[in-house]
């Protein structure tokens, strides 16, 4: 569900780093594994909040972080997208972190600014 | 053409959660935002909390649902500065909801701000509203995997609470899961075992921590 408020606030962030008169082909967003983003929810959010405004079918693409994992009793760091992977040593108290990022990484927008009179 | 941005997305509501977090403060106000599940017990909690500290310092509450002033009825027979958010379709509190809640409490005198999140484990943990800490709270009839399945309250709470702790000899409820689990997500953080309506030890310890965290900010 917070996909959705996830969404109208990209709208309004992307309407503020969009150079004016080019229109959105595409954004790319990262989440780490805490946010719990579902990807399919996400999609449909994105779709819904950009239905009827000028970045209609923009595409969203996500990508899941995985966790950054730390062993107490070995020391080895390794990345995984399970918060309670054992580690090799055995160990089952390694500590997930690094993991709440959300973030949007870029836009793709057209190359020729849109000079349709009167438009913008 | 690519345009490189790289920015916390919830940013907005980051900046007026810092604007909510500088007035409270600067109005001496210690806030709380308080979350858990469906029915785990938030407004009980707040309920004794109000009850519990009422004598000592002079308190504030704004509670979320999605619908309904039920749980704003329940608190103001406690706390008469209580501010109902009714969110529609909004599954967590956001920043700008505590903002306008905000303007229908009067903070002169307050100590302390109780916000009651939406009951929901996952949508409200990465909404910063400006409070001073956050409190994840689980209770002993929901299951024993709730932290291992919700990691970011986990991760995100100052304290743990396990409420319900009166109705543990009639459920299963593996204990020492839950307490290692909580560890192993967050190894610092204190886990207070309490039942909020019997309002036993476990609530003034509580209710201690409150007092212990409001002292260490001033």
């Amino acid at each position: 569900m917070h996909e959705v408020s996830i969404a109208t606030a990209l709208v309004e962030q992307v309407r503020r780093h969009i150079p004016a008169g080019r229109k959105l082909i595409g954004i790319k967003i990262e989440a780490g594994p805490f946010q719990s983003i579902d990807p399919e929810a996400m999609d449909m959010a994105w779709v819904s909040v950009i239905d009827a405004t000028e970045l209609e079918g923009a595409k969203l693409f996500l990508t899941t972080l995985p966790y950054q994992m730390t062993c107490p009793k070995c020391a080895r760091k390794w990345e995984s997208a399970d918060a309670f992977e054992k580690c090799t040593c055995g160990s089952q108290e390694a500590v997930p972190s690094g993991s709440s990022e959300l973030r949007l990484v870029s836009m793709e927008v057209e190359d020729e600014a849109n000079v349709e009179a009167g438009r913008y | 053409m690519q345009v490189q941005v790289v920015e916390n997305i919830l940013k907005l509501n980051d900046e007026l959660a810092g604007m909510n977090r500088q007035a409270l403060r600067k109005s001496g106000v210690f806030t709380i935002d308080l979350l858990g599940g469906p029915g785990c017990g938030k407004t009980t909690l707040v309920e004794r909390t109000v009850e519990m500290l009422s004598s000592e310092m002079k308190i504030a509450v704004i509670v979320g649902d999605l619908t309904t002033a039920r749980d704003a009825e329940r608190i103001a027979k406690f706390c008469p500065q209580t501010v109902q958010v009714n969110t529609g379709k909004g599954c967590h509190l956001e920043a700008h909801h505590v903002r306008q809640a905000m303007g229908k409490i009067d903070f002169s005198g307050v100590d302390l701000l109780i916000v009651e999140n939406v009951g929901n484990l996952v949508c409200p943990v990465g909404f910063d509203l400006g409070q001073d800490v956050k409190v994840t709270m689980f209770c002993t009839t929901e299951g024993v995997d709730k932290p291992a399945k919700y990691p970011y309250a986990v991760d995100a709470a100052d304290v743990v609470l396990l409420n319900k702790m009166d109705l543990l000899q009639y459920v299963q409820f593996e204990i020492e899961q839950f307490r290692s689990d909580v560890k192993r997500l967050k190894p610092a953080v204190e886990i207070i075992e309490c039942s909020a309506l019997k309002g036993d030890a476990g609530m003034k310890r509580w209710t201690g921590w409150i007092k212990e965290r409001m002292a260490a900010r001033k």
